[in-house]
């Protein structure tokens, strides 16, 4: 018990060589750890928790099963397992666009009434479908940055492009993002800044 | 903090399902590990500690025989690499190459003003078959493949 107790409080370096030697208790104090950060990301980068459980899946099997290569450099453990999780959500969300084009992102409505646009659900719904029609990589930008406060230079890393063009992916984003809420009538022309 | 901040702000995901955390380790620990594809190229995890350096012997002294093995094939023989030379006789297929003698076609000699006949070569026969006379002007040789064409 005591030893349980001990590897419970272990850093992600020592649970990973643990992991890497094959030790299953490692992984599930890993995933216990890691879990809701990866859902969260995957959840917000796709919109949906059924596929964003699927990318925790995946990204704890890569965990696992590449354990043994694993060097704890740049964000350790977290931005290792966020950088695999991004990078699954963007290859999600490619495929789905190459198998569908056609799928547009759900508007809350195009006449909304007042009493409509402070209903918090509706408005968490409007956020949504403006970040489902960002780009990939805007909305990667979006979501490791505000959401996970992720530095400019990790997330830069994450996405395999320099800081200067993160910081552009960010300013498109926030355009983007802005324009479609605008056109929902759930922001005010001009109050985006 | 803008509107378009705090709108953001709202955007929260869902509760993380239960036992998720458990479920995903239980699967995950079916995969097999890799147990390491580098290894095999590191003396540990030590710095500098590579072995690249026999894969790059072997790839030197490799390429040298085979560079000695083409020279003396291609050379028929004249230049002899002492133990290549030895293996190279030593394989039937590559001996057989370095002693076949390509047939020497010697260029014809033409007679020249003054000089007897006796002294003239025999012109080969390649030489002996007559040229088509060729046109001269471009307009004629124009003229000639647009004949021949039709």
């Amino acid at each position: 018990m005591q030893r349980q107790d001990a590897t419970a409080d272990a850093d992600d370096g020592t649970l990973m060589q643990r992991v890497a030697a094959g030790d299953a208790r490692a992984l599930e104090l890993i995933a216990d750890r890691h879990t809701p950060m990866l859902f969260a990301v995957a959840w917000r980068m796709l919109g949906d928790a059924a596929e964003a459980e699927d990318v925790v899946q995946e990204a704890m099997t890569k965990a696992w099963v590449k354990a043994a290569s694993w060097t704890p450099v740049g964000g350790g453990l977290g931005g290792w397992l966020r950088r695999i999780a991004t990078n699954l959500c963007i290859d999600r969300q490619r495929k789905r666009a190459f198998v569908s084009d056609a799928e547009i992102p759900e508007r809350a409505d195009d006449s909304p009434s007042a009493d409509v646009l402070i209903d918090e659900a509706r408005r968490q719904a409007a956020v949504a479908a403006a970040m489902q029609a960002l780009p990939d990589r805007q909305r990667a930008a979006i979501v490791l940055t505000y959401y996970e406060g992720v530095s400019n230079a990790e997330a830069a890393a994450v996405l395999g492009i320099g800081v200067k063009a993160l910081e552009s992916l960010l300013v498109r984003a926030r355009q983007g993002l802005s324009r479609s809420l605008v056109q929902m009538g759930m922001l005010q022309e001009g109050s985006a800044a | 903090m803008s509107q378009l901040d705090q709108m953001l702000g709202g955007y929260a995901p869902p509760p993380v399902p239960e036992g998720l955390a458990a479920r995903v380790a239980a699967a995950a620990i079916q995969e097999p590990q890799d147990r390491g594809m580098m290894l095999p190229w590191r003396r540990g995890s030590i710095r500098g500690g590579w072995r690249r350096g026999t894969l790059i012997g072997s790839a030197a002294l490799g390429l040298a025989f085979t560079s000695a093995v083409a020279a003396e094939v291609a050379s028929g023989g004249r230049i002899e690499i002492p133990v290549v030379h030895q293996m190279v006789e030593a394989v039937p297929i590559l001996k057989a190459s370095v002693h076949k003698q390509k047939p020497v076609q010697l260029a014809s000699i033409e007679p020249r003003h003054g000089v007897p006949p006796s002294q003239a070569v025999e012109p080969s026969s390649a030489a002996a078959v007559p040229e088509e006379p060729v046109a001269g002007t471009p307009r004629e040789r124009f003229i000639a493949k647009f004949t021949e064409a039709k």
